[in-house]
């Protein structure tokens, strides 16, 4: 595989240094997609990792209503979501305001109060309830 | 010239010569706790013989394959002596990529392909086209159909019109089977056994006890109900892996339904997580992702189609992926698609016999069309042109 170096992003076209086959067909300006700028090494190559693929693929000049991974994700629907309980997964009709874990029966209301905070975070992490700023 | 035609999932590789059988291999590496510096590559997995906290290592990051290292081993195993015994210079590829693939992994893909294996002759395309193309060649009176692709990592929906894709219409939702796993393992280990270790052998419990539910508040009903009354209810056995090999769901004259079980095995009592869990499919929203469920998704996707397609649509609902092997999924898919859906309008729902190797079935049918030679970039075409041709080509 004839790797090419080159050091800065696309535009400028430095004459990257041919491997020990040059393959003719490989423009000057060429970057080799799976690695992440100047650590073209042969042995040790990087290949991109998803944030900084996604990161690149944002900044193509997309058209405001052309599809693309960052527009076709499902819309909100339009039904509520269901509530169940936290701990034993059975509908909920109440909340417990102080630790806001949803509870079926009064005995589940009583040992959510025993939990410790650490519990109750993990609970609500579960369904994504945990408030950024508490 | 051969064939091969890989249906490169983010869990399973569906792979097969187009004049041969296919196979459902694992498309990761693992490690095992007990022999901690061996790993083992794709099926093989059966040579583990504690597989008990086994660790993945999969290829693909939500979807999309980003690491290719453990890519090129997986494929090196499969395409090696082992397995297929690929004559490269004979050989010609058909080769699944997820729909708006990001061109940099296209790129690598392109490279690895033809520079690295040096295939004669290679076809990228989304496995819906596959599924498609299966389709028409099964019902050549239709003229679109509407592919929900529910695999690993998310699940697509994807109209088809005449084998070419309406862009318009895609939709993803990001519920894939490995979200379903993971929130059953996170709710298990709350609620009864620590299973956070435990990905495979949940899984397992996955497949075998869940399945979607017709009427979702009947079947809480009875999930609320105490001892043998409750027809949810299962006990499932989890292997020790000495004495049980595999897990299995206990039968339900052997249950206890009162006071400890007998000790000796380890025992999961599940109820509302039989069905609560593939529900979080049809309801992303109960565990906190915004977005609409699979039947709600699929009516949004037909409506953005010009109106004149839209019956095609609504009676060709082709149903492939790994979940939509759970028992129900597709009566649920139906009952909910035609609440959703003007009475004038058929609905009918189509689940193949094997949902997981439909596009892989689809990939050997295309492999014996007669312009097959025209759809497939050939190592002279790349060497020539470079990623231009193949950018043009294929249509991911």
């Amino acid at each position: 595989m004839g790797d090419s170096k080159v050091q800065s992003a696309e535009g400028a076209a430095t004459q990257p240094e041919t491997a020990a086959k040059p393959l003719p067909f490989k423009q000057a300006n060429f970057l080799h997609s799976g690695i992440g700028g100047a650590a073209a090494g042969k042995k040790n190559r990087t290949w991109k990792n998803l944030k900084q693929i996604l990161a690149l693929e944002r900044a193509l000049p997309w058209q405001l209503n052309d599809p693309s991974y960052f527009n076709i994700d499902a819309p909100p629907s339009c039904k509520p979501s269901k509530k169940y309980s936290d701990i034993s997964g059975l509908p909920a009709n109440y909340t417990d305001p102080q630790s806001k874990l949803r509870f079926t029966t009064i005995e589940e209301f009583n040992y959510i109060r025993m939990l410790p905070t650490d519990v109750v975070t993990g609970y609500l992490t579960l369904r994504k309830a945990t408030s950024i700023v508490s | 010239m051969a064939t091969l035609v890989l249906d490169n999932g983010a869990y399973t590789a569906k792979i097969g010569y187009s004049h041969g059988e296919v196979s459902v291999i694992p498309n990761c590496q693992f490690r095992s706790k007990t022999a901690r510096l061996k790993t083992f590559t794709a099926n093989q997995i059966d040579e583990v013989k504690d597989p008990s906290g086994l660790f993945y290592i999969l290829p693909f990051q939500k979807g999309y394959l980003v690491n290719w290292d453990v890519q090129r081993q997986v494929w090196d195993y499969l395409f090696g002596k082992e397995m297929f015994q690929v004559d490269f210079g004979e050989t010609s590829v058909i080769i699944t990529e997820p729909y708006f693939n990001f061109s940099s992994i296209q790129e690598s893909m392109n490279e690895i392909l033809f520079e690295e294996y040096q295939f004669q002759a290679a076809l990228r395309v989304n496995p819906g086209a596959l599924s498609a193309h299966r389709y028409f060649h099964d019902n050549p009176s239709e003229l679109c159909c509407i592919i929900v692709d529910t695999g690993y990592s998310f699940t697509h929906i994807v109209p088809y019109c005449r084998s070419k894709k309406k862009q318009e219409g895609i939709i993803r939702i990001n519920v894939g089977g490995k979200l379903l796993t993971n929130h059953l393992k996170e709710i298990i280990s709350y609620r009864q056994l620590h299973v956070m270790d435990e990905t495979h052998v949940i899984n397992q419990v996955k497949e075998d006890v869940c399945y979607v539910a017709a009427d979702f508040y009947k079947d809480m009903e009875t999930a609320k109900l105490k001892g043998e009354d409750n027809s949810v209810m299962v006990d499932y056995v989890l292997p020790d892996f000495s004495t049980i090999k595999k897990g299995y769901i206990k039968p339900r004259e052997e249950m206890v339904f009162s006071g400890k079980p007998t000790a000796g095995e380890q025992i999961l009592r599940l109820t509302n997580e039989r069905f609560a869990v593939p529900e979080i499919l049809f309801h992303p929203s109960d565990i906190g992702i915004q977005e609409m469920g699979i039947p709600e998704a699929i009516v949004h996707s037909i409506n953005n189609l010009p109106e004149e397609m839209q019956p095609h649509f609504y009676k060709n609902i082709v149903l492939t992926g790994g979940n939509a092997l759970l028992p129900g999924f597709k009566d649920r898919v139906y009952s909910e698609v035609r609440k959703l859906t003007p009475t004038d309008y058929d609905v009918s729902v189509i689940l193949p016999k094997n949902p997981i190797t439909y596009s892989w079935e689809g990939g050997k049918l295309i492999s014996e069309n007669d312009d097959f030679e025209d759809m497939v970039v050939t190592r002279e075409d790349y060497e020539e042109n470079g990623h231009v041709v193949c950018e043009e080509k294929f249509d991911i």
